[in-house]
């Protein structure tokens, strides 16, 4: 028995503790993905295929960079025009949640991030400078992603299939802000680029 | 239950080149965006079904020892070298030539590893902007990535070959402007292309281990200078001497000096004998027999010598301890160089005393042709000796002094002509 009966509602399989914390899990015995939603627990969709690749980052081994200490505990999968990569929840050492974004040894570190103002996704081509919070940024990306695949536990609801819009905005000091756009709303995380070289990872020999 | 992965989808090994079917090697990530042909020259988008976008005919691959294919770990983690690239330079109105090999990790991404003249350095884009402004005056100092680099030199690098599978849809051609500052073994680059400005951080890596670990048998030519972040690494045994040399010289300076103060000893006796033609003696008492005696002879000889045969006696037993027989000379004058002398008015001999008691020493002129001088005696005991600490403390500073030369000569040559001035 697990914690107040927190079971899938698919399968019936034991949901980790941290399902209370957490607004999404994938189950770790059937295809489905829990969503928390008014305390409640509901099927959302499934979890879809997470091929095995050589990664830095699992699934609950810590990692370090710099001092910073980070342990991931969610997996999404994204495909886009020219391959794949990997956003990872992770906590930490603060217990505060990040995302970390991996695409062959392109890694970054990103909090959630209010832009302040209201943005249309035809002023975002590539090249173009947007004002965020008194600093200039500048697009140097802009694709179009697709989940395929949800391991572990998330913040937010995430569904397999769901296609996101996507800018990279370049901003000083190197910083990076990502803007997603998807069923008409934006969301955005801020942060910054992070050598490979320096991270320190229990799983480094993957 | 399961871990929850599936395992990885096989990738492909290799791909015909568009443009005239010879296989290539598909070693690369997704983020790679040319392939380039080394049969024909042709340039293929990677990021739209290899459509063809230029063609570079008759281009010569640059010396090198790595091929595309080969694999092996740097810094503990795996690369596979996917592309080369040779690189042309003129700097200071030399021409320089280098090639650049493109790595490819799954975890890491892609990097450079580059050989030129006998040397290897690893490179890799860092997002670890300039903390200082744009002071780019020869040795003037550069803090980024957590260290503190020095201008070393700029230059225009230009693209003279390429191959395999590169990050960029390259141009033969390709001109990019460098600003590279040092910091031995590191390195930190700011490269200014038509569009963008990227900055790199590398690494010197030891040649031998190096080509080990990509399974190179080493036949290339030995390194005839010195790279700009080639570290200087003296030998252990070297390093060790120094080190000891570095403690030990001070140390053996100030003990030779205080030897010299307290070690003079104490006078025991000094006469003068006004004619050692017509012979004189000496009796004097010695307690210590653990230190040395000195006996100092002095004559006021100028231009011309004197010898003298001595005999030291042991009163008691009426034993002889020694027979010293030995002079003093001293000549003086003035040519075209200066005033000049050469010789002493003085000369001593040491022994160690057998038994506390009297001796006695007899002095005879040795030499009829000797100055007929008055020869002054002075005894001394408890002497100690220390030329033997001298001569150490010179070759422990030696020691330590010849590694600051050689990282001096080292770094002159890093440097060029101009010494490091640190």
């Amino acid at each position: 028995m697990g914690f107040d009966g927190m079971n899938c509602p698919n399968c019936g399989g034991e949901l980790p503790a941290t399902v209370l914390h957490a607004k999404m899990v994938a189950c770790e015995y059937c295809e489905s993905t829990v969503l928390l939603e008014d305390d409640a627990l509901k099927t959302a969709g499934t979890k879809g295929v997470m091929a095995r690749e050589p990664s830095l980052f699992a699934l609950g081994r810590t990692l370090t960079y710099r001092r910073e200490t980070f342990l991931p505990v969610g997996q999404a999968r994204f495909s886009y025009a020219q391959g794949w990569w990997d956003e990872f929840w992770a906590v930490d050492g603060g217990g505060d949640g990040v995302w970390v974004s991996v695409d062959e040894g392109e890694i970054a570190v990103e909090r959630p991030y209010d832009i302040g103002i209201s943005l249309s996704p035809a002023r975002l081509s590539l090249g173009a400078n947007i004002a965020l919070n008194g600093e200039q940024f500048t697009v140097t990306e802009a694709d179009r992603a697709t989940c395929t695949a949800l391991r572990g536990e998330f913040p937010e609801a995430l569904f397999v299939g769901q296609t996101y819009d996507y800018w990279h905005l370049f901003g000083p000091l190197g910083r990076l802000v990502t803007l997603e756009y998807s069923d008409g709303e934006f969301a955005a995380s801020e942060g910054v680029w992070v050598d490979p070289y320096l991270i320190r990872s229990e799983n480094a020999g993957a | 239950m399961t871990d929850g992965f599936e395992q990885g989808a096989a990738r492909l090994a290799s791909i015909n080149c568009t443009s005239c079917g010879s296989p290539l090697p598909a070693l690369a990530g997704h983020r790679a965006k040319s392939l380039i042909c080394n049969y024909c020259g042709a340039v293929m988008d990677r990021h739209n079904e290899y459509r063809l976008l230029a063609q570079y005919r008759d281009m010569q691959r640059p010396e090198g020892p790595f091929q595309i294919g080969m694999s092996g770990d740097l810094f503990g983690i795996a690369h596979t070298i996917v592309g080369i690239v040779g690189i042309n330079a003129v700097i200071e109105g030399y021409g320089y030539s280098w090639t650049n090999y493109q790595l490819y990790s799954p975890t890491h991404g892609y990097s450079w590893m580059t050989w030129s003249d006998g040397h290897l350095t690893h490179s890799r884009k860092t997002r670890d902007l300039p903390e200082t402004g744009g002071n780019f005056a020869y040795k003037a100092p550069l803090a980024a990535a957590g260290r503190v680099f020095k201008m070393y030199e700029e230059y225009v690098a230009r693209v003279t070959y390429l191959e395999g599978e590169l990050t960029w849809v390259p141009e033969l051609g390709d001109a990019t402007r460098v600003i590279e500052a040092i910091d031995p073994p590191y390195g930190y680059a700011v490269a200014l292309g038509g569009t963008e400005t990227e900055f790199e951080f590398s690494t010197y890596l030891d040649r031998a281990e190096t080509l080990a670990a990509f399974g190179v048998d080493d036949q290339m030519p030995r390194a005839g200078n010195v790279h700009p972040i080639q570290p200087f690494i003296p030998g252990t045994l070297h390093t060790a001497l120094a080190k000891v040399g570095k403690i030990f010289a001070p140390l053996a300076v100030v003990i030779a000096l205080v030897v010299l103060t307290m070690g003079q000893g104490q006078k025991i006796t000094e006469t003068t004998i006004q004619d050692p033609f017509a012979g004189g003696a000496v009796t004097f008492p010695l307690q210590n027999t653990a230190r040395l005696a000195e006996i100092r002879i002095t004559a006021n000889v100028y231009n011309s010598w004197s010898w003298y045969d001595m005999e030291l006696t042991h009163v008691d037993t009426d034993e002889t301890i020694a027979e010293f027989d030995g002079g003093v000379e001293y000549y003086a004058g003035r040519d075209s160089d200066g005033a000049w002398t050469e010789g002493s008015q003085s000369t001593s001999f040491r022994f160690r005393p057998p038994f506390a008691g009297a001796y006695r020493l007899n002095v005879t002129a040795g030499d009829p042709q000797s100055a007929r001088v008055p020869l002054r005696v002075e005894v001394r005991e408890n002497v100690m000796v220390t030329r033997y600490l001298f001569l150490l403390a010179g070759f422990a500073m030696l020691m330590w002094v010849s590694l600051w030369w050689r990282r001096s000569v080292f770094e002159g040559r890093r440097w060029g002509s101009d010494e490091d001035d640190d």
